[in-house]
């Protein structure tokens, strides 16, 4: 049996497999042809796990035949941005530094997705060390977006969300630091999830901004990340920052509607920067929240024109931290030269690209001697007054909604030579990041150029249940629910 | 600046660096525009976390050398290979 994956959800998936409807094998067989057949085209895969994934899908399928439940997402192929440890598996954050580096344990988030019963079926491409919001800053190769093929695919998730969009796994895995999941998922069309701050471990994922970083979902659908988030979601002991709160079925509920929800649209929120359909779009999604039964309010919160400035300072401080451990001394590519300064020097120099060291310098000198007070104390005061200022709002409202992005996916090579251009890229997903709080992006339409729009809801810590409720009533409105995804030529691909 | 980040620049990386980071200071200064000069607003702490009851949290298992080693640059013996550092007297 051939399963068609452009119509096909995780959920189906897994229930299928469950219940001994569906071959595990013939739909990890199905995704392995068309990945072959068309990944070409759009560059999603660092590396297809082919063997690994239908040997694993086969074992599913006789545990099933045993009378065994493998988990909720039995038999659900998934993809990794390969910034995410997979044990035994190459690990490059899309850097030539890590280039051939193994992975000696795996993820929490990757555990809990093998311990549900799912099927990794390869690693994704992703912006050098998740620095970027493009995927044009890896080293290791290229990936366009499935809708336009001239079109970025956002990032850094990039890999992560051209996978999905393209109907090659209905579930990838990426990560979101300023926006890294929600904006490839708003530029793919997708679904993307940042959960609160600590919901989701990060043990094994490779740390750019440890206080900001979360490994989050990208799916077609809401329910599916509702479905992944509830897998993936939960203490664990070898992450310090994990909350202890007992993750809840966000699946319970999350067809309830918005009726008479408060949405709070930020009075301060730079929407004036949508141009053209973004701006009609925006305008329409507001209305499709009233229609639904919500209430939607404005509400202010000044420090949030303050947000992208404080976070390029915090989370660069903190990324020229973390990346200190990339050396070349005991791991990593070790450049030879006369002493271990100078292989240090040499080993980073070679090992990493442009972005990543415009990134170092700057989290350097925010943190130096004489410039520590004026730059990184003066933005935690920001993220912290923001964080305040949002959580006060959430107090009158329950849910916050803004653009997930500034207009449709833009050219390749649009801001690759205007850092500045690209950071704003993610004006409205870093707000909710440096604040800690949950977001979901949900596609909205289309812009001028037929490109996927997003919508982005915020809501309280912990408040994922209200968020994916919300999301999926929006989604229920839009009949957004299935990803007109890049499909093979008439016999391509074909597993039957 | 680059020393300190234990990079080392071309010429032309440090010509277009400086630039940037120029730009990007010049815009991260819009925080000066946006302190009142009162007492700064501050999040509610997040609430209290619960250990998890009636259990001790074991230590995860350490790295198996072997595998640690699996990624070196260079290892001997069961041993790290590490440059020579030389300390200036």
């Amino acid at each position: 049996m051939s399963a068609d994956l452009t119509s096909l959800s995780a959920e189906a998936i897994a229930t299928g497999v469950r219940r001994g409807a569906l071959s595990a094998r013939a739909v990890a067989e199905d995704c392995v042809a068309r990945v072959r057949a068309t990944d070409g085209t759009h560059g999603a895969f660092l590396e297809l796990l082919a063997e690994e994934a239908l040997e694993r899908a086969g074992r599913i399928d006789e545990r099933v035949a045993l009378g065994e439940d493998p988990g909720p997402l039995a038999g659900v192929p998934v993809a990794l941005k390969d910034n995410l440890c997979h044990a035994g598996h190459e690990l490059t954050c899309g850097s030539r530094f890590l280039e051939g580096h193994v992975a000696p344990y795996s993820a929490t988030a990757v555990e809990r997705l093998l311990a549900a019963g799912a099927v990794i079926l390869g690693r994704t491409n992703l912006d050098e060390f998740a620095m970027g919001s493009s995927t044009e800053r890896s080293a290791l190769g290229i990936t366009r977006n499935p809708w336009d093929r001239e079109r970025v695919p956002g990032g850094s998730s990039g890999g992560a969300a051209a996978a999905v969009a393209a109907g090659d796994v209905p579930l990838a895995l990426g990560s979101d630091t300023g926006g890294s999941v929600r904006q490839p998922a708003a530029f793919c069309g997708l679904v993307g999830v940042k959960a609160t701050r600590g919901r989701v471990s990060r043990h094994g994922l490779v740390a750019f901004a440890s206080s900001l970083d979360q490994v989050g979902p990208l799916t077609r659908r809401v329910r599916d990340a509702a479905l992944a988030l509830r897998t993936i979601a939960g203490h664990d002991p070898r992450d310090a920052t994990c909350v202890t709160a007992p993750v809840p079925d966000y699946l319970d509920g999350i067809e309830a509607g918005i009726e008479g929800l408060r949405v709070g649209v930020v009075r301060e929120s730079e929407t004036d920067v949508l141009r053209g359909g973004a701006s009609w779009d925006w305008q329409e999604s507001l209305e499709r929240l009233g229609t639904l039964g919500a209430r939607v309010v404005e509400v202010s919160v000044p420090w949030i024109t303050g947000a992208v400035a404080a976070y390029h300072v915090l989370a660069n401080a903190e990324a020229s931290s973390n990346l200190a451990r990339f050396d070349g001394v005991r791991y990593g590519r070790r450049r030879v030269a006369a002493d271990y300064d100078s292989v240090v020097e040499a080993s980073r120099s070679a090992g990493f690209g442009a972005e990543v060291k415009r990134r170092i310098l700057l989290g350097t000198f925010v943190l130096s001697a004489g410039y520590r007070e004026a730059y990184y104390e003066r933005a935690r005061r920001a993220a912290a007054a923001l964080e305040a200022q949002m959580e006060r709002a959430l107090e009158t409202v329950d849910l916050l909604a803004f653009p997930t992005a500034p207009g449709g996916a833009f050219r390749r090579g649009a801001r690759t030579d205007d850092p500045l251009a690209m950071y704003l890229s993610d004006i409205f997903t870093i707000p909710p990041s440096l604040a800690g709080l949950p977001a979901v992006a949900v596609p909205s339409g289309r812009d001028d150029d037929g490109l996927p729009l997003s919508l982005q809801l915020v809501g309280p810590r912990l408040g994922e249940p209200t968020l994916l409720r919300a999301a999926r009533a929006f989604e229920h409105a839009t009949g957004w629910e299935v990803t007109p995804a890049t499909k093979p030529a008439a016999g391509e691909g074909s597993a039957a | 600046m680059a020393r300190l980040c234990r990079l080392r620049l071309t010429a032309a990386e440090e010509e277009c660096l400086a630039g940037e980071l120029a730009d990007i200071l010049a815009y991260i200064d819009r925080l000066t525009l946006l302190e009142t000069g009162g007492e700064a607003e501050t999040p509610r702490p997040p609430a209290p976390r619960e250990a998890p009851s009636g259990r001790a949290v074991a230590p995860p298992p350490a790295l198996p050398r072997r595998r640690f080693l699996d990624n070196a640059p260079q290892h001997e013996e069961g041993f790290l290979v590490v440059p020579e550092v030389r300390v200036e007297r």
